[in-house]
């Protein structure tokens, strides 16, 4: 036997014992073999010291029984849930909206980035600014895009999984018999993924800096006032 | 030994391994299967048990490089559970232990 005879064996006894979270049960009987062989036991090995599926199955199943007896599916709690779900659901709401305004914040940065740099003012929306500082701010407004792209992913990552965990949690409570999941404080990544949004949030964090400090200076010099916005009529 | 007569004291184990440290699944197994004779894979039934007796709870952590692992750690209540269960296990097992040495002096 091996790894995938003692898998499949193992998925049918589970489905044929009724047993709930089948595919998180697999998963970790696929690390266990994971970690055999990387302790250098062959698949073979492993199958021999393991218990059978069958009783493993049956282990599991009872483990089932008494979750679903313990969580009756009573009117109050039934209740209980949809008078928490009538504050829970709009939070999310609420949650996803941040989401979309970040979202919007970076769309619009974008535009207005790209719009400042390249010196391009449509209906004479942008006031008027000597052209090297205005390069200079599209390119911190840009890196101000970036920077809330990443916010908005961050955030939607989170939110998602949170939203998962309470979906689970809902569903258990409720009496389906389905396990919690863990509610993250931060989003999951891999570790690669968590690497690449950190030292790009950093880069992106450090060029907003120099460039609007860039561009401010670059103003007041030009203008010859610490408050260029007046000379210029910006807020008129 | 018996299995069902196992299953007890083995729950009793394993809450006591993670009392002392955070622990992947494996973890748990390995531990156990060195020094209790059981077959692998058994280890996992009773950590799920216990994850739905609220006793304990997982967590996702990345070691370097590897993909993230689930570690299980013992919740408030399977930290006063196994502190009562650890207490009424040591008094028990002295009681038959003490039964069973009295034979021996008759």
């Amino acid at each position: 036997m091996n790894k995938h005879d003692y898998l499949s064996e193992l998925e049918k006894e589970l489905k044929a014992h009724h047993v709930c979270d089948q595919k998180d049960i697999l998963e970790e009987y696929e690390e266990h073999f994971a970690m055999r062989l990387a302790d250098g036991y062959t698949e073979e090995e492993t199958c021999a010291k393991l218990a059978g599926p069958r009783e493993i199955a049956e282990q599991y199943a009872t483990i089932g029984e008494k979750a679903s007896k313990g969580k009756a599916k009573n009117v109050f709690v039934l209740t209980g849930l949809i008078f928490l779900d009538l504050f829970v659901v709009p939070l999310f709401i609420v949650l996803f909206s941040w989401v979309f305004a970040v979202a919007a914040l970076s769309a619009a940065c974008s535009v207005l980035g790209v719009l400042l740099a390249g010196n391009l003012n449509i209906a004479g929306l942008i006031p008027y600014m000597p052209y090297p500082a205005s390069l200079l701010l599209g390119a911190a407004v840009l890196s101000l895009a970036v920077l809330s792209a990443l916010g908005m992913v961050y955030c939607y990552s989170l939110f998602a999984q949170l939203f998962k965990a309470y979906k689970h949690w809902h569903k258990g409570a409720a009496g389906g018999g389905v396990p919690y999941l863990p509610a993250p404080h931060h989003p999951q990544y891999s570790a690669k993924t968590r690497r690449r949004m950190r030292n790009l949030t950093l880069l992106a964090l450090i060029l907003f800096i120099v460039f609007s400090a860039a561009a401010l200076i670059l103003l007041i010099v030009l203008s010859g006032t610490l408050e260029p916005w007046h000379l210029w009529n910006w807020f008129n | 030994m018996n299995i069902q007569y196992k299953k007890g004291v083995l729950e009793l184990c394993v809450l006591s391994l993670l009392n002392r440290r955070d622990c992947y699944g494996y973890d748990v197994s390995e531990y156990l299967s060195k020094r209790i004779d059981i077959s692998d894979g058994t280890v996992y039934p009773i950590l799920r048990k216990l994850k739905s007796d609220g006793l304990v709870t997982t967590y996702l952590s990345e070691e370097s490089g590897g993909p993230p692992r689930k570690y299980y750690s013992l919740t408030g209540l399977g930290k006063k559970e196994y502190k009562a269960a650890k207490e009424e296990w040591l008094e028990f097992s002295k009681t038959v232990s003490d039964i069973l040495k009295e034979d021996e002096n008759e």
